[in-house]
C-alpha cells in the first residue's frame, strides 16, 4: 500500500522526463507543477475550484484539472503540461486562428484541444463543444478557440 | 495549494482499505474514503469537512470493475463518469451521468464519489432508483455484502462507519427493457448544478417511473407520483401537472431558482418527456 504521511520525495514523469520532487501528502498537482522545484508555470491557477479549467494538464492522456488532483495520486503516471506541447499542431492552430486575447486560459484550452485531437478520431462539432465547455475564457474568444481546435481535429476542412 | 494537512493512503486490496480505516479510526483519527477527489479537494479548500487522512480506493481492482457479469451490469465505484459514457453499457446511466459537471471533471469524478457525494444532486443514482434489481456491493468487516439499493437508500446511501461502496449492479434484462429519457435543466448555463434533473423510464409493462434531482435536498422517486404518471388514459400535460402537485416534498427555493420556477420547469419538461416516450412506442 502506498502511503504518504509527511513531506516525502516522489517520482513523477512530466513531459516524458522523470523527475523527483518533495511533496506534502495534501498537495495538489497544480501546486507541485508551479512550485520552485519544477517551475512549470504553464498550468494557471484560476478558480482553484475545478470551474475554469486554466490549470488543465493531461494525465495518461486524459485532461484533468490539476487543482483537483493530488500529486500523490499521479505518481508513476504520464503527466503532460503545456510546456510539453512545443511544435504541436494545436499550438500552431491557436496562433493561426488568433485564439486568445489575454492568454490566461490558453494553456488549459490547448491541453483540452490536444487531448481531443489525440483521443477522438474525427470528433463531431458537438463533441468538440462538449470538451471545450470544460474551460472558461473570460475574454470570450470562444469562436476562435473552437476554430483552432476544429482545424486540428479536422485538418481536411481547414 | 496545499489543502489542510492530511495523510494519503492508496491500498491495493479491499482488506487493506478496511484495515487502514479501522486502524486510523482506532487511533482517534478521522479518515475518509477518496474516489475522484473533486468534492473533497474543493470543500477542503473552503475548510469544510473534517478529516485528517484520505484512503484512495481507485487502485483496488474490485472498484474498477465495469462490465456484464452473469446477466448483471456491474459498475465499479472507482469507474470514472467518462469511462461509463465511453463504454455505454447502460445508455440510461450514460445519459444521466454524462450531464454531471463538465467533460474534464467527469474524467475525474468516480461513480462512487457521485453516489456518495454530500451535495444534494448525486444524479447518477436516478436510473438505479427506477429499477427493482439494483444492488450495492458494500465492503465492511464481514467482507463484501450485496444489498438491495432500495433497502439502503433513504435520502442517501446509508453505509455503516468504516464501510465503502465497491460497485453497483443492475439486472441486464431489466435495464435493457426500459425506454428512458433523462434531462437536466439548468437555469442558464449548460454547465451548472441542476435546477432539476428528471430521469423517466417506461418499463416493459407500460408503467412509468420518474426520479428527480435538484427538486429537493436529495434525489428521490415516489410511488405515488409514478402511479400518476402511469395513468396513460390521461393526457401527458394533465399527468405532469398532477405529478408536480403530488410531489412528496415542496420544491426548493435557492440560488438556482424559486419554488415556482422549479415547478414550472419540471411540469413542462415532464410533459415533453411523457409525450416523447409515448410517441416512441
Amino acid at each position: 500500500m502506498k502511503s504518504l504521511t509527511k513531506p516525502e520525495q516522489v517520482s513523477l514523469t512530466i513531459n516524458q522526463e522523470p523527475c523527483d520532487v518533495v511533496i506534502y501528502p495534501g498537495e495538489t498537482l497544480l501546486y507541485t507543477l508551479r512550485g520552485d522545484a519544477l517551475g512549470l508555470t504553464g498550468a494557471k491557477p484560476g478558480c482553484e475550484n475545478g470551474d475554469c479549467g486554466a490549470c488543465t494538464v493531461l494525465v495518461d492522456g486524459v485532461p484533468m484539472k490539476s487543482c483537483m488532483v493530488l500529486t500523490a495520486e499521479v505518481e508513476d503516471r504520464d503527466i503532460l503540461t503545456v510546456e510539453g506541447l512545443k511544435e504541436t499542431p494545436i499550438q500552431r492552430a491557436f496562433m493561426d486562428q488568433q485564439a486568445f486575447q489575454c492568454g490566461y486560459c490558453t494553456s488549459g484550452f490547448l491541453m483540452v484541444g490536444h487531448a481531443l485531437a489525440q483521443d477522438v478520431a474525427n470528433a463531431s462539432p458537438e463533441r468538440t463543444i462538449e470538451w471545450l465547455r470544460s474551460n472558461i475564457c473570460r475574454c470570450t474568444s470562444y469562436q476562435e478557440i473552437y476554430d483552432a481546435v476544429s482545424s486540428v481535429v479536422h485538418p481536411e476542412r481547414s | 495549494m496545499i489543502v489542510h494537512p492530511f495523510d494519503y493512503y492508496r491500498p491495493d486490496t479491499l482488506k487493506a482499505a478496511l484495515a487502514i480505516h479501522e486502524e486510523l479510526a482506532r487511533e482517534g483519527r478521522h479518515p475518509i474514503y477518496y474516489g475522484g477527489g473533486t468534492e473533497i479537494l474543493t470543500r477542503s479548500r473552503l475548510n469544510e469537512g473534517r478529516f485528517d487522512a484520505v484512503i484512495d480506493l481507485k487502485n483496488i481492482p474490485e472498484t474498477r470493475q465495469h462490465g456484464t457479469d452473469r446477466g448483471q451490469y456491474r459498475f465499479g465505484a472507482g469507474v470514472r463518469l467518462t469511462e461509463l459514457a465511453s463504454e455505454d453499457l447502460w445508455p440510461f446511466l450514460t445519459a444521466t451521468a454524462d450531464r454531471i459537471a463538465d467533460h474534464t471533471t467527469r474524467g475525474q469524478i468516480t461513480l462512487g464519489g457521485n453516489l456518495l457525494s454530500t451535495l444534494p444532486y448525486r444524479e447518477a443514482i436516478l436510473p438505479f432508483l427506477l429499477t427493482d434489481s439494483s444492488t450495492a456491493d458494500v465492503a465492511g468487516k464481514h467482507g463484501v455484502q450485496s444489498r438491495a439499493l432500495r433497502d439502503i437508500y433513504d435520502q442517501k446511501l446509508n453505509l455503516k462507519p468504516g464501510e465503502f461502496l465497491v460497485s453497483v449492479t443492475v439486472d441486464g434484462q431489466e435495464a435493457k427493457g426500459m425506454a428512458f429519457r433523462s434531462y437536466k435543466m439548468t437555469r442558464q448555463d449548460w454547465i451548472d448544478y441542476p435546477l432539476v434533473t428528471i430521469a423517466v423510464a417506461r418499463r416493459e409493462d407500460g408503467s412509468i417511473r420518474a426520479a428527480f434531482s435538484g427538486w429537493a435536498n436529495y434525489p428521490f422517486t415516489s410511488s405515488h407520483v409514478n402511479h400518476i404518471l402511469s395513468e396513460t388514459s390521461r393526457s401527458a400535460r394533465d399527468r405532469a401537472a398532477r405529478a408536480v402537485s403530488s410531489m412528496p416534498h415542496q420544491a426548493l427555493t435557492d440560488i438556482h431558482g424559486s419554488r415556482e420556477y422549479r415547478e414550472f420547469v419540471t411540469q413542462y419538461t415532464l410533459t415533453n418527456i411523457l409525450k416523447e416516450l409515448e410517441a416512441s412506442q
